[in-house]
């Protein structure tokens, strides 16, 4: 009885020391992670984006006449006849 | 017996070390239990302490604008201190500080001294590897701004302690503030914590987060397009606002030079001049103070109103309509039909657009702006006044005001409460808060029509964009000389105020540039800005053209193409509802004719 509880005792000691260490493990990355997502957002804040497309990638940004809309056909699929047109 | 008697002196013998034992522990326990209880409970159980950061503030997408990431700060108890040059140098090394001011900082004389505030990850984790007994590393946060300086007038300052300081750090210090709270642990000899209870009831509360209207991207179009234009001319500042006239959002707010501790399109107020006309016209459509085809003598260029005040026009017009008034931005019509109105009720229309008051919007400071003409609303004329007014002199209004008013007729007349925080991220989204309606449906289609007619061929061709329908207003007000107290010949502010595309208004855009040099008229300044960040929002939104693109023959443009083709053609739906001609395709050009 008596080493019964012992036992257990040191088992939940045991068991707190790793929850502890856990917790810790869990701040730290917690932490980390917390740099890293400001380090993505600061990677892909548009001034960055814009500069790296612009001078790295030579790309320019879109204009209203470079986009090319298509008819309302693809706007409007729930039409019968423009289904069965697409099912030819 | 005797064998007995053995036995027992035997168990006596073998008991005889526990008896010390037995008193050792008697005397631990119960005799000095208490002072050693609270010894062991200062090595076991300690407070940590533990930061619940600062809420995030982020765009309407959810992008991160502001976030608080963990720091840490060092002290350093310089009793402790051994070898104070060794420890100064290393220090310094860790911490990329200057050895001097370390230095200076541990012969400060005060025991305890605040090494150095804000750590990162990086420069903790190196001070933690010198292990000096003598420096205390504490959890703090620090504010990061991923963008840059982007927003940051909106977004304000936080002070060193962590609180807000200006704009919406200010405003919504409350919902938004970490706090540090204690926590009880259970620590073993090396100082690693022992978990005893359910880590579950003892989990941090999330702090609040702050979602607001503004999109990131708009709002660097924004951002580059003021800085970019008050550059150019060598202006003194310059601010800009979008707005999405269906629900009042705030799409962007620039304003350039970007302080954090202030925001000029809420805080700051203007001279609006001619883009202000937009009041005087809804106003004489609306008390039908002047017929459609009406013309109003414009006096070829010079009025003289009294004897010692002439009021000139740019452009000089003789007898003109309203349109052709607003198109042209004269001064003199506008006047004219200012003093017609009368400054009842013309006052009465500047604050049904907002004019006068504050917008309510959250936010810290905002101004009022300036509405008063002397005697006004006693019905007691003052003609120079009321008629400078009609024009936009005289008088202030903020630029959040003003976009506000545009936005209003985009929308066809009613005035929306400017929003720039949707609210906090746990809260139900609220819906748009419609405040009145300004004037009717009506009187919206003819001011868009007379706003689209200023792009056409008006003073503002600047803001033309091949393919869409643009409706707006240039303005260019001549700034008050503090010193002399008259207007500066040579200072003025140069805006523009429109919408587009007129069909179906996606958003409403304000260019304010206060002192450009070299050129300083709204069309010539303002009206290309407009136009460069209508065009990125038509691209970034995907918003297709109203028009043919420019292919098509030049007269039908300033028509949308359903009004261009006959109703019964057969190509064509007749309403918007039934179902598309079999052989889907863009009106051909030989239709368009037709109509036209």
């Amino acid at each position: 009885m008596l080493f019964a509880f012992l036992w257990q005792q040191l088992q939940a000691t045991r068991v707190g020391y790793s929850v502890g260490k856990a917790q810790q493990e869990l701040k730290s990355q917690r932490d980390r992670n917390a740099y890293l997502r400001m380090e993505l957002e600061r990677l892909s804040s548009p001034e960055r984006l814009e500069s790296y497309a612009r001078e790295r990638l030579g790309m320019a940004p879109p204009t209203p006449e470079s986009l090319v809309f298509l008819g309302s056909a693809v706007q409007r699929p729930d039409d019968s006849r423009m289904v069965s047109l697409l099912v030819r | 017996m005797r064998q007995a008697l053995r036995l027992q002196i035997c168990a006596a013998i073998c008991l005889l070390p526990a008896v010390p034992v037995a008193g050792r522990l008697v005397l631990l326990q119960v005799v000095r239990h208490a002072g050693l209880q609270s010894k062991v409970q200062s090595r076991t159980e300690r407070a940590a302490l533990e930061i619940i950061p600062r809420g995030r503030i982020l765009d309407r997408e959810g992008r991160i604008l502001a976030q608080s990431l963990p720091a840490w700060s060092s002290t350093v108890d310089c009793d402790l201190l051994q070898d104070p040059e060794s420890a100064a140098r290393r220090l310094a090394g860790a911490l990329g500080m200057p050895l001097a001011v370390v230095r200076e900082k541990l012969a400060s004389g005060r025991r305890s001294v605040w090494l150095k505030r804000k750590m990162s990850y990086e420069e903790t984790a190196r001070l933690r590897k010198l292990k000096l007994p003598a420096v205390a590393i504490v959890p703090d946060e620090q504010r990061a701004y991923p963008n840059g300086d982007l927003a940051r007038p909106v977004l304000g300052a936080v002070r060193l302690d962590g609180g807000g300081a200006s704009g919406l750090e200010f405003e919504f210090n409350r919902a938004l503030s970490g706090r540090s709270r204690k926590v009880e642990l259970t620590r073993d000899v090396a100082g690693e914590p022992i978990v005893l209870e359910d880590p579950a009831a003892a989990a941090a509360p999330a702090p609040s987060n702050l979602r607001l209207s503004l999109d990131r991207n708009i709002q660097f179009f924004a951002d580059s397009a003021i800085r970019e234009a008050v550059l150019e001319y060598r202006a003194k500042r310059g601010m800009v606002l979008i707005q999405d006239p269906s629900n009042g959002e705030l799409l962007a707010m620039a304003s350039f030079p970007a302080d954090p501790m202030k925001n000029a399109a809420v805080q700051d107020v203007y001279e609006p001049g001619s883009t202000f006309k937009i009041v005087m016209a809804a106003a004489a459509l609306e008390s039908k103070a002047v017929a459609a085809e009406e013309r109003i003598d414009c006096e070829n260029g010079r009025w003289e109103l009294t004897p010692s005040v002439a009021i000139k026009d740019h452009e000089p017009m003789g007898p003109s309509t309203l349109p052709e008034i607003v198109q042209h931005s004269s001064n003199i019509g506008s006047g004219k039909i200012g003093l017609r109105l009368g400054p009842k009720s013309f006052l009465r229309y500047c604050r049904l657009f907002g004019f006068g008051y504050k917008t309510g919007l959250p936010f810290p400071a905002e101004s009022a702006g300036l509405l008063e003409i002397p005697g006004g609303d006693e019905g007691r004329t003052d003609p120079v006044r009321l008629a400078n007014a009609a024009f936009g002199q005289g008088l202030a209004v903020t630029p959040l005001q003003l976009v506000g008013a545009y936005s209003a007729v985009a929308n066809g007349g009613e005035l929306l409460e400017p929003r720039l925080v949707l609210g906090l991220e746990s809260e139900a989204p609220r819906p748009p808060l419609k405040l009145r309606r300004v004037f009717t449906p009506e009187t919206a289609a003819s001011l868009k029509a007379m706003l689209e007619l200023v792009v056409q061929k008006g003073t503002g061709v600047t803001a033309q964009i091949p393919g869409y329908r643009v409706a707006g207003k240039t303005g260019t007000a001549q700034k008050l000389d503090p010193a002399t107290g008259k207007y500066s010949p040579t200072d003025y502010i140069s805006s523009f105020a429109g919408f587009a595309p007129v069909g179906a208004p996606k958003f409403t855009i304000l260019v304010v540039v206060d002192s450009p040099q070299g050129k300083h008229y709204g069309s010539e300044v303002a009206g290309p800005v407009f136009a460069k960040l209508a065009r990125q929002m038509l691209a970034l939104r995907g918003i297709p053209p109203e028009l043919p693109l420019p292919l098509a023959p030049a007269r039908s443009r300033g028509r949308s193409v359903a009004d261009a083709i006959p109703s019964g053609a057969a190509t064509v739906p007749a309403k918007r509802k039934s179902p598309p001609a079999s052989r889907p395709s863009l009106p051909r050009p030989s239709l368009l004719k037709s109509g036209g």
